[in-house]
C-alpha cells in the first residue's frame, strides 16, 4: 500500500483485546491493584514525604463503598517549600545536558509500558473510565514522553546562520519553575504530557494533580522519579485547588502555569498572572473547554454517524473536553437519525466500568452528579430520550442517566453551556452553511465533526468550521499524539496544541546570539 | 447434510483410483491443476449463452474502470452514497459533483454529453432517472429480491437449473438492540417461508434428494448490537441467546444454518459461539451446521485445525465454507491505525497459496468435515478438485459456493463435473444492498482477481491458472 507519512514518530500500540491473553492480563491487573488499597498518597517535596493534617479518602465512583486511597493533602507551607527547592534546583536542571533529560523521558515511557495492567485497573477504579478509553490514554501518556523527547532532540540543536565574519545562533533556554495543574478526566495522559514537556525543556515542575485522581497521579509521579528525574526537579503536591493551587498561581517565583480545566479557573489564572507586579510576564497555558458539535449532512452514512455520535457523546460519560454535546442535523436526515440514535443509546449497558460489557459508567463525584441532575430537571421538557437505570445501581455510585435533548434554540444553554457529562442535544439546520453557522456560534472552538459525502461541503467545513480539531466522517474524540495535535482556541484555550510541534517551545525562551568574529581584518576559518 | 445416495460407491471408486496417485510429485500435481482449470474454462465456454449476457455486460463495464483509478474511486463512492439520495434532483446534483466537477478519466465526449444534460433542469432529470434505473437493474442482478416470499421464483429457477442456494439477509449495520430484534424476526420469518415453500420441496425432492429443506447464512453481527472483543464472554453469551431461537427453528424445519464471518475482530467470538451452541444437547446431533474460515487471515490454518478437531467429536460433520475474505482493506486500515500487524496476508498470491493449503487440510479431514469452497477463482477451485481426488474425497461430499448473479457459466461447468454448486443469495432492500455488495465486491484485490478471472480472454486465462509467484504485482 502506498501512503505518505512524513513523520517518523511511532505511536504506542494499542492492546488487542480480542486476544485472550490480553484479557487475562487485564483481569489480573484488577486483582493485584486491589491488594494495594487503600493506597497512601503523600505530598513529596525533594524526595521527602510530608505529613499531613488532612487525609481525604478516594472512593470508587462506581461503588462508593470501596476505598481506593487515602490522600494526604499538602498544606500551603508544603507548597512554599516546593517552590523554594524548585528555585534552588533550577540552575542545575537548566544546565543538565538535554540528552540526559531526554533519556529520563524515554525511560519513563518504558516503565509506563511495563505497568499497563496496573495503571488500567487503578484508573478504572479511581475515575470510572472504561478499559478501551484507558488503553488509549496510557498509549497517549507514553506517546507524550516519546514525542517530547524527540522534539527536544530537535529543539536543542541550535539553529545556525553563519556569514563571513558573523556567527548567528538561535537557541532556547528554559523559563523557570513551572506549576502543573491537571484535570481528573485524563488523570494519566494529560498530567504526564503537561509535566514531562516543561521538565525535558529544563524547568523544575510542581505537580498539583486533581483532587479526584490523586492516586493515579501519585503512580505517575513515582514512575517519573523511577525513570531518573531528580527529586529536586519534580515535586508532588496533592491537595485542594482553591488552597494550594491558588497560592501557587500567585507565587512570584512561578514562571509558567500549565493548566487544564474549567474555563472559569483558567481565565482567573490568566487575570491573576497579568495583574502581578513581577520582573517577568507570568505565562499561563490553559486548555479549557468546549461545546463540541457534529454536523450530519443529508447524504451522510448514518450507520457510521450514529456509532460515532454514541462514542463521542457518551464515551467516559461525556467527561472529555472533546466530547460531543451538539448534533446538528440537516432536516432531511433528522428523523431517521434521531430514531436510530435513541435506540442505540437505549442499548448501552450501565454499570461498573471494570465489567468489559459496560458502556456507561459513573460520573466523577457527587458534586458532578448533583450538577448534572440539576441540568436534567431544568431542561426536562427538552428530553428526547434518557437511558434509565435501576435505583439500586444509581445508589451504589455517582451514576447519571445519559440524555439526548432536542432543541430548536441553539442559543439556549443546551447549545451554549459546557455540561461535562453524558448529555447531548439535537439541533436542526436547513442547509449545510446554516449548520456551520450554528456550530460556530459558541464561545468555544475545540473539536468538531462532519459526516458528509459531498466533497463541496467537506471543503466548506475545512475552511469555515471554527475548531481546533476537525474530524470528518469519524468520531470527534480520541486525538492521537503527533497525528492529531490537540487543542482549541477562542475560549477553549490559549497555548499550543498538546502532542504537536509547538508545544515544547512554550516552556522555553528563544535567544538569538550574534557574534562578530572579525578581529582587525582577520577572519577565523570556519 | 445427509449423505446423498451413491456416496459410498463413489468413495470406493475414488479410493481405487487413488492408489497410484499418492506418490505424485508436486510438478505433476501442478500439471493436473492446470489441466483441470483448462477443462473448466472449456466447459464454461460451452455454457456461455444469452441468458447470462447481462452479467457479462456488467462485468465488461467494470473492466472499463480497470485502468481508470480516479473514475473507479468516484464510481464506488457514488454507489456507496446512492442509497441516501432521496430525490432525482439530488441524484443529478451528485452525478455532477462526483463525475463532472471532480476530475476523472471519463472520456471527453461522455463528459461533454453529461454536462450538457445536467445543465438543464429537465434533461438532468433524465440523467438521474437513467442512473436510478441502471443501478436498480444492476442491483436486481445481484440481489435476489426484497424478501424470500416476494422473490422466491428466482431461487426456484436456480434450483431447476441445478443450482442450490444459501440465503443471506442484507442490511445496514445493527446499532441497537431494537434493530437486532428486527433482524432476528427477519431470520425467523425467512426460515418459516423457506420451510413452507411446497414448490421448493418438490424440486428438492426430485433433484436434490440429499439437501435439507433450505440453507440460510446468518450474520452474527446483525443479531447483537453490542458485540465487543473486549467483552468476549458476554458477547458469546448474548450471541448464543440470540441464536438459539433461530437454530431451534432451523432444526425443527431441517434447514441448514451457516454462521458467516465478518471482520477479524469478531472472529473468535463467532467461533467460540459456534462451538458452544452447536454442542448444546438440542443441537449436538444436528447434521446441518456450518461456519466460515477466511484464508486471507494468517491464523486461518490454526483456526481450521480447531474446527476440524471440534467437528471430529460430532456425530455429523460441520460444513466449513472456505473463502478468501472480503474485508481486506478494512483490516489493513484498522491495523495501520492501531499500530498492529495486519491479520491478513499482504500479497494476494499468499492468500491464494494459503487457500490451497486450507483446502488440503479440509480434504484431509474427510469425512469429519464437509468442505464448501467459496471462490470464483478457477485456479483455487481446480486445485481443490484435484486434491479432492488425491485424498479420495467423493465429489458429492463437498461443494462450491459462488455469489448469486456472477460467473454463471462457471457454475454450470462445475455442475457438469458432478460437483454441487451453491449460490450465496442476498435478500434485502435492493438499493442499499447494492451499495453494500458493490463495496464488498470491488474494494478488495481478492475479488479484483476473480473479476479478471471471469473476464479474461482465453490467452490470459491460462496465465491465471498459475499461483502467481514471480510476476505478482
Amino acid at each position: 500500500m502506498n501512503f505518505h507519512n512524513n513523520s517518523n514518530f511511532q505511536n504506542e500500540t494499542l492492546r488487542d483485546f480480542s486476544r485472550e491473553e490480553e484479557r487475562s492480563i487485564l483481569n489480573n491487573g484488577f486483582a493485584s491493584i486491589r491488594k494495594e488499597f487503600p493506597i497512601q498518597v503523600f505530598p513529596i517535596i525533594s524526595g521527602k514525604t510530608k505529613k499531613s493534617s488532612l487525609i481525604v479518602p478516594a472512593l470508587n465512583p462506581a461503588n462508593t463503598s470501596e476505598k481506593i486511597a487515602d490522600i494526604h493533602y499538602a498544606s500551603v507551607t508544603d507548597a512554599e517549600e516546593a517552590v523554594k527547592y524548585s528555585v534552588q534546583f533550577f540552575e542545575i536542571w537548566k544546565n543538565t545536558k538535554p540528552e540526559v533529560r531526554i533519556g529520563f523521558l524515554k525511560k519513563a515511557a518504558d516503565i509506563l509500558r511495563s505497568k499497563k495492567a496496573e495503571l488500567t485497573a487503578l484508573m478504572s477504579l479511581e475515575v470510572g473510565k472504561g478499559v478501551k478509553d484507558i488503553d488509549a490514554e496510557i498509549a497517549e501518556a507514553i506517546d507524550f514522553c516519546e514525542f517530547y523527547a524527540k522534539e527536544a532532540e530537535h529543539i536543542f540543536q541550535p539553529r545556525k546562520r553563519d556569514l563571513l565574519g558573523e556567527e548567528n545562533i538561535y537557541t532556547y533556554i528554559p523559563r523557570g519553575v513551572t506549576l502543573v495543574v491537571a484535570p481528573w478526566n485524563f488523570p494519566l495522559a494529560i498530567l504526564c504530557g503537561m509535566t514531562v514537556a516543561p521538565l525535558v525543556a529544563g524547568n523544575p515542575v510542581i505537580m498539583k494533580p486533581a483532587e479526584q485522581s490523586s492516586a493515579i497521579a501519585f503512580k505517575l509521579f513515582n514512575i517519573l522519579i523511577e525513570a531518573g528525574i531528580p527529586s529536586s526537579a519534580l515535586h508532588f503536591l496533592p491537595g485542594k485547588g482553591e488552597e494550594i493551587g491558588a497560592y501557587l498561581v500567585k507565587h512570584p517565583e512561578i514562571h509558567t502555569i500549565n493548566f487544564t480545566g474549567s474555563r472559569a479557573v483558567g481565565l482567573g489564572m490568566i487575570r491573576e498572572a497579568a495583574s502581578q507586579n513581577l520582573k517577568f510576564v507570568k505565562k499561563v497555558i490553559a486548555e479549557m473547554g468546549g461545546k463540541n458539535a457534529l454536523i450530519v449532512d443529508e447524504d451522510a452514512d448514518l450507520d457510521e454517524a450514529v456509532i460515532a455520535s454514541i462514542q463521542s457523546a457518551f464515551g467516559f460519560q461525556g467527561q472529555k473536553c472533546s466530547a460531543l454535546s451538539r448534533i446538528i442535523l440537516l432536516e432531511s436526515k433528522y428523523d431517521t437519525f434521531k430514531n436510530r440514535f435513541i435506540d442505540a443509546l437505549q442499548s448501552l449497558k450501565p454499570g461498573l466500568p471494570e465489567d468489559p460489557s459496560v458502556k456507561v459508567g459513573p460520573v466523577i463525584d457527587s458534586e458532578s452528579k448533583k450538577r448534572l441532575d440539576g441540568i436534567a430537571s431544568q431542561f426536562s421538557s427538552k428530553i428526547l430520550s434518557r437511558l434509565e437505570m435501576e435505583d439500586n445501581q444509581k445508589h451504589t455510585g455517582h451514576f447519571v442517566e445519559p440524555i439526548i435533548f432536542e432543541s430548536e434554540d441553539p442559543i439556549s444553554p443546551l447549545g451554549q453551556t459546557e455540561f461535562f457529562g453524558p448529555y447531548v442535544a439535537l439541533f436542526k439546520a436547513k442547509n449545510f452553511e446554516e449548520a456551520i453557522k450554528i456550530a460556530n456560534n459558541v464561545d468555544y472552538a475545540l473539536t468538531g465533526g462532519v459526516f458528509s459525502r459531498n466533497p463541496k461541503n467537506i471543503q466548506y467545513a475545512k475552511e469555515n468550521f471554527e475548531v481546533g480539531n476537525l474530524y470528518i466522517n469519524r468520531g470527534i474524540t480520541g486525538a492521537v499524539v503527533d497525528r492529531q495535535p490537540f487543542g482549541g482556541y477562542k475560549l477553549s484555550g490559549v497555548g499550543a496544541k498538546a502532542g504537536g510541534p509547538d508545544y515544547l517551545k512554550q516552556f522555553l525562551e528563544p535567544i538569538s546570539i550574534t557574534e562578530n568574529t572579525m578581529r582587525r581584518g582577520f577572519i577565523p576559518e570556519t | 447434510m445427509a449423505k446423498p445416495p451413491g456416496s459410498e460407491q463413489n468413495r470406493m471408486k475414488a479410493t481405487e483410483e487413488n492408489e497410484p496417485k499418492i506418490i505424485t510429485s508436486s510438478s505433476d500435481l501442478q500439471e493436473r491443476i492446470l489441466e483441470k482449470g483448462k477443462e473448466l474454462f472449456r466447459l464454461s465456454d460451452s455454457f456461455e449463452d444469452g441468458l447470462f449476457s447481462t452479467y457479462r455486460l456488467f462485468s465488461k463495464s467494470l473492466l472499463f474502470l480497470e485502468n481508470r483509478p480516479l473514475l473507479k474511486l468516484q464510481a464506488f463512492r457514488f454507489a456507496d452514497l446512492f442509497p441516501s439520495l432521496s430525490s432525482l434532483s439530488s441524484i443529478s446534483r451528485y452525478i455532477k459533483i462526483y463525475f463532472v466537477e471532480t476530475p476523472t478519466e471519463l472520456p471527453k465526449w461522455i463528459l461533454l454529453l453529461l454536462s450538457l444534460f445536467l445543465s438543464n433542469r429537465l434533461s438532468s432529470v433524465f440523467v438521474a432517472l437513467g442512473a436510478k434505473i441502471g443501478i436498480r437493474l444492476t442491483a436486481k442482478f445481484f440481489i435476489l429480491g426484497r424478501t424470500y416470499g416476494s422473490d422466491r421464483k428466482k431461487i426456484l429457477d436456480r434450483y431447476k437449473n441445478g443450482i442450490c442456494s444459501t440465503i443471506d439477509i442484507l442490511g445496514e449495520a445493527v446499532l441497537s438492540e431494537k434493530e437486532a430484534e428486527r433482524y432476528i424476526s427477519e431470520y425467523l420469518l425467512l426460515l418459516e417461508e423457506v420451510s413452507k415453500d411446497k414448490e421448493l420441496s418438490e424440486i428438492r425432492g426430485s433433484q436434490f434428494p440429499g439437501e435439507p429443506t433450505g440453507n440460510v447464512s446468518v450474520k452474527c453481527s446483525s443479531l447483537y448490537s453490542q458485540l465487543d472483543p473486549l467483552a468476549h464472554e458476554s458477547s458469546v453469551t448474548h450471541l448464543i441467546e440470540k441464536l438459539r431461537p433461530i437454530l431451534s427453528s432451523a432444526v425443527s424445519k431441517n434447514i441448514f444454518i451457516n454462521l458467516d464471518m465478518e471482520q477479524y475482530e469478531t472472529k473468535d467470538i463467532i467461533m467460540d459461539t459456534a462451538f458452544r451452541i452447536f454442542a448444546e444437547p438440542e443441537f449436538q446431533d444436528y447434521p446441518h451446521f456450518g461456519i466460515v474460515v477466511q484464508a486471507y487471515l494468517k491464523v486461518s490454518q490454526k483456526d481450521l485445525q480447531r474446527v476440524i478437531e471440534y467437528s471430529k467429536k460430532r456425530k455429523y460433520p460441520l460444513t466449513v465454507r472456505l473463502v478468501k475474505g472480503a474485508y481486506w482493506e478494512y483490516e489493513m486500515t484498522q491495523s495501520a491505525q492501531k499500530g498492529w500487524d495486519p491479520p491478513v496476508f499482504l500479497i494476494k498470491s499468499e492468500t491464494d497459496r494459503n487457500y490451497e493449503k486450507c483446502s488440503e487440510l479440509l480434504l484431509k479431514s474427510y469425512p469429519h468435515i464437509r468442505p464448501a469452497f467459496g471462490s470464483h477463482n478457477i485456479r483455487s477451485l481446480s486445485s481443490a478438485f484435484v486434491k479432492a481426488a488425491e485424498h479420495s474425497v467423493p465429489e458429492n461430499f463437498f461443494e462450491v459456493q459462488m455469489l448469486y448473479g456472477m460467473g454463471n457459466s462457471y457454475k454450470q461447468a462445475i455442475r457438469s463435473l458432478g460437483i454441487s454448486v451453491r449460490e450465496y443469495s442476498p435478500i434485502g432492500e435492493v438499493i442499499p444492498g447494492m451499495a453494500y455488495l458493490v463495496r464488498r465486491l470491488l474494494e478488495n484485490s481478492t475479488n479484483e482477481g476473480f473479476l479478471k478471472n471471469i473476464n479474461a480472454n482465453s490467452k490470459d486465462r491460462e496465465r491465471l491458472l498459475y499461483l502467481e509467484n514471480t510476476k505478482s504485482k
